[in-house]
């Protein structure tokens, strides 16, 4: 886990005491005073909202010029938001945030559609379309009032486009291929430019050919953050973006025309156990933001050992008092969703789609199904016929990995990971929150050692005498009958 | 024809010049014999043996049985068969008989083969008949003896042809039951892997996992694919009842065991280049039919036949049996130095010398045209066994394997992988099939270049050379 750049102690507990004085920062005073009247006014629109203030479209209009109008004018533009200054950067476990050069006082951003020959974990690669010598895109983030300039390199052997998901944006750089522009053709870079005009969790993809496209990689995460808020920054930021791929076992390449028998379910374009996991340390202040640009499935995203607050769509930031408690949060198809909360909570904690079948890597769904199966014999029957034959399945997938079979090149077949207490048994959409008091840093701390007493294991005979329990199960009650009809 | 009456005293006199004249005529059968081993080992096949009742039959039947405790190899077949095979002890005694024939030739009176001789009858009113029929007599036997010899030398070499078509059947029979033993082999293979898919479902039925259609499709392919084991097992049988009356084998004898493997492919093909002429100089039915051309040319009294016969190209080796080149000639005309013959007996004479050296001639066309395509024939089996070895069946691995990989997987279940295996052992089977072809075909073509004109019975129809035979009908010695 990268070091959190400005994040020292001395730093937070600044930010602590300004949250609780409930001041504007240094910097929005600054920009007051800078930039004046008009300012102040745009800060009203778009960010600054005290808890409970509502806007609307029509105290939009009311106040200011359309934002949906022609030409942005410049004094709506703000100067580029700095990191740390204006904004934390957000944590993008496997991925990264794309860097910007200033020009004339706009963010200028380069985006580079490509092939690329992508690892999901280790042991699966395959040749996907990202961005920049990567899959996903990288982050873009930004401030709210920022203007952007994104140039797009289309270096793909097909035409694309980039759509700005949930940005309001002129008509013409909405980017949809043959209504908003022309789309580019291979070889070519166009160039995007707007003004940032609200804060909120993103996204961005091809909107040329989406179906094959997207399911390709092409797909990535636009941050906004606010330029003033009350709302105190938290101490860790998560970006996590999730996907659905369907790559053959012993192929090197997702197919984009699968529907609906998706087997490599990710997490920032990687699946478990090749998910960097998230770390916090304890009372940190945590926020996961995830967008979902799945094909065709959304994803119930369910943490464990907490129960969170959704405090934000694409939409925008939902009201404190509006806000569902949770603890796994439904994420559809082409929408992102934030959650907060406190990690009080310490421990080692799963965090993943709740669809059982999200959470296994590459299974294959025409194999018979064979659980209670007596398979005495059977073995050498087969094996006779086809050396090194074992029978599988009998009592579930669970030790499917573990059995070291010979599979095909470049697979994970039901791969999971190694914990600390034997073979963990899940794979794709998940990965591992990691909570911890007194770390000096976030890197991995390795495994959660937990307090004697805490840890289900064996019941000791004494224990089981003390409470009644018979070990066979005996003692257990069992469940009514039903009455005959 | 009946024996002249004869003055004792003239027939003493005459029968002692005769003797004299017919001493070497009385060839022994064991001198035959040794000819025909002699024709017969030239062309790779030794251990001709005859029976004739006497105390080395015992020696022989010993050393059968020796053969039969062992594991049979195809030598010790062809062995057995050359001991054993009563027909082909029968065509020995055809030796005893052209011998009996041949001193016949020398004694006085004896019957005139094959009656191509015709005396007219010559009447004089002071001739004593009986005189003029030993003075015939004196002249003719020289004749005699030399179709005689004629007729000897064509036996042995129908005798050398037999014992050729005896050995080459039970190659082919050898062959065939190799290779119908590995097809049953891998016949009860397939069985297996259909069994075991079977059973797989079954304990699926069992567990409730499965429906009962399920259950009844892999039993019926189960089920269906021990027909073909049964076929595989008649044809054995089949097989082996053959090489037994090859081997004249019966009762307790016919339990032998052969290695159940056919030999693998040899490294290099014996070219083209020089086949034929190979085949032309060995073969034996085309001597024996040059044989019978001087047969009737000596009936005709010719002293030197070869000069007046065309000539049938020998390659490198020349034949023993040829004497300087043979002349081409649409007709001729030559001296038959037989008393009052008259003109229709001349011509009919010329015509048929003529005739048995176009069938000669012809035999000699159709045996190089049956070299050629026996080649060819021998070439693509040789192609199309390799090939399979070659490419297809490790293809077949591949797939199989690969499959194995995706069940380890848990991407497909184990059926489609027994499936996999069951295509694999198909393509062996094709193997097996294209190996058998190429060795019965090779054998063919061996005869052919060892003396025959034709393939044995022992042949498959369906082989290269039952194919080939029905290219080009074949040509019948005259008699």
């Amino acid at each position: 886990m990268k070091k959190l750049s400005g994040q020292t102690t001395s730093d937070r507990e600044e930010r602590v005491n300004a949250r609780i004085s409930n001041r504007v920062s240094r910097v929005s005073r600054r920009q007051v005073l800078t930039h004046g009247v008009m300012l102040a006014g745009a800060g009203v629109l778009l960010g600054n909202r005290p808890a409970g203030a509502e806007t609307s479209a029509s105290a939009t209009h009311e106040n200011h010029t359309s934002p949906f109008e022609g030409e942005v004018s410049s004094t709506q533009q703000a100067s580029p938001g700095e990191p740390g200054r204006d904004y934390t950067p957000v944590i993008v476990p496997n991925g990264w945030t794309l860097p910007f050069e200033i020009v004339d006082g706009v963010k200028v951003f380069h985006l580079v559609a490509e092939e690329v020959y992508h690892e999901f974990t280790p042991g699966l690669r395959a040749h996907c379309w990202g961005y920049n010598g990567a899959v996903h895109g990288p982050v873009i983030e930004a401030v709210e009032g920022d203007r952007v300039r994104i140039f797009l390199t289309n270096k793909l052997s097909a035409p694309t486009t980039a759509h700005w998901h949930g940005l309001i944006v002129p008509s013409g750089m909405d980017g949809v291929g043959g209504l908003s522009q022309r789309a580019i053709a291979p070889g070519e870079t166009f160039m995007y430019e707007f003004t940032l005009r609200q804060t909120g969790t993103y996204m961005y993809h091809a909107h040329h050919d989406e179906m094959t496209q997207m399911a390709m990689g092409l797909v990535g995460m636009f941050i906004i953050h606010p330029r003033n808020s009350e709302h105190p920054r938290p101490d860790r930021d998560f970006v996590l973006l999730l996907h659905e791929w369907a790559i053959e076992v012993g192929a090197e390449r997702p197919n984009p025309n699968e529907m609906t028998d998706f087997n490599v379910l990710t997490i920032n374009a990687r699946a478990f156990p090749g998910t960097e996991s998230l770390v916090a340390k304890q009372d940190d202040r945590v926020r996961i933001r995830l967008g979902n640009l799945s094909a065709m499935d959304h994803h119930p995203i369910h943490l464990h050992g907490f129960s969170f607050n959704i405090t934000e769509t694409d939409g925008g930031i939902i009201p404190e008092n509006r806000q569902w408690p949770a603890t796994a949060v439904l994420v559809p198809a082409g929408t992102t969703r934030v959650i907060e909360f406190i990690a009080d909570n310490p421990g080692d904690w799963a965090m993943h789609c709740h669809m059982t079948h999200h959470v296994m890597n590459q299974m294959g769904h025409d194999f018979p199904n064979m659980i209670g199966m007596n398979a005495k014999g059977l073995d050498e029957h087969v094996a006779e016929l086809l050396p090194g034959y074992m029978t599988m399945g009998q009592n579930g997938m669970g030790d499917a990995a573990e059995m070291g079979m010979p599979i095909p090149a470049n697979s994970i077949p039901m791969v999971g990971g190694n914990g600390p207490h034997g073979y963990i048994t899940m794979g794709g959409m998940f990965t591992i929150l990691k909570v911890r008091e007194n770390i000096s840093n976030y890197d991995d701390p390795g495994w959660y050692s937990a307090p004697s007493g805490t840890t289900a294991s064996v019941a000791s005979k004494e224990t089981l005498r003390a409470n009644g329990v018979k070990r066979d199960g005996s003692s257990a009650p069992r469940a009514p009958k039903r009455s005959k009809r | 024809m009946p024996t002249m009456p004869i003055n004792r005293i003239i027939t003493g006199s005459a029968v002692s010049v005769l003797l004299a004249v017919a001493g070497c005529a009385h060839v022994s059968t064991d001198a035959l014999l040794k000819d025909t081993q002699e024709l017969v080992s030239e062309r790779g096949v030794t251990g001709v043996y005859w029976r004739k009742g006497e105390a080395e039959d015992a020696q022989v039947d010993a050393a059968i049985t020796e053969l039969l405790s062992k594991e049979l190899t195809l030598d010790g077949a062809v062995q057995i068969a050359l001991l054993n095979n009563r027909n082909l002890q029968a065509t020995y005694e055809g030796l005893q008989i052209a011998q009996a024939d041949l001193v016949q030739a020398g004694l006085l009176g004896n019957p005139v083969f094959g009656g191509s001789i015709r005396f007219a009858p010559h009447a004089g009113p002071e001739f004593d008949l009986g005189l003029m029929q030993n003075f015939i007599d004196l002249l003719v036997i020289p004749l005699r003896q030399r179709m005689a010899d004629a007729a000897v030398e064509v036996t042995k070499l129908q005798v050398a042809g037999e014992v050729m078509t005896v050995a080459a059947a039970v190659k082919s029979g050898f062959i065939s039951l190799q290779a119908a033993e590995q097809t049953l082999e891998m016949r009860q293979q397939v069985v297996r892997a259909l069994g075991a898919s079977f059973e797989l479902t079954r304990r699926l039925r069992q567990a409730g996992n499965v429906r009962d259609l399920d259950l009844a499709s892999e039993r019926a392919a189960y089920e269906q694919a021990k027909l073909d084991v049964r076929l595989a097992e008649v044809a054995i049988v089949t097989l082996r009842e053959e090489m037994n009356e090859l081997l004249g084998l019966w009762g307790k004898q016919t339990d032998w065991r052969i290695a159940n493997r056919l030999p693998e492919l040899p490294p290099q093909e014996v070219p083209l280049k020089g086949l034929e002429n190979e085949a032309v100089a060995g073969n034996l039915e085309l001597a024996a039919m040059r044989e019978e051309i001087y047969r009737r040319a000596a009936a005709f009294g010719l002293a030197r036949p070869s000069i007046f016969l065309p000539s049938v190209s020998t390659g490198v080796e020349a034949s023993r049996e040829l004497e300087g080149d043979w002349l081409v000639g649409p007709s001729f005309s030559f001296p038959i130095p037989l008393i009052n013959q008259g003109q229709p007996a001349i011509k009919a004479a010329e015509a048929e010398l003529r005739q048995a050296n176009e069938r000669l001639f012809a035999g000699a066309v159709a045996l190089r045209a049956r070299v050629r395509a026996t080649h060819a024939a021998v070439s693509a089996d040789r192609d199309r066994a390799e090939f399979l070895r070659r490419v297809v069946i490790p293809l077949r691995q591949q797939v199989r394997s690969e499959m194995l990989l995706q069940y380890n997987a848990m991407q497909i279940g184990v059926t489609p992988v027994l499936l996999a295996k069951q295509a694999e052992i198909d393509a062996g089977l094709q193997y097996i099939e294209a190996l058998r072809d190429y060795w019965l075909v090779k054998t063919d073509l061996d005869l052919l270049l060892k003396g025959r004109m034709r393939p044995s019975n022992g042949t498959k129809a369906d082989s290269g050379m039952g194919r080939i035979a029905k290219i080009s009908e074949g040509v019948a010695i005259h008699d």
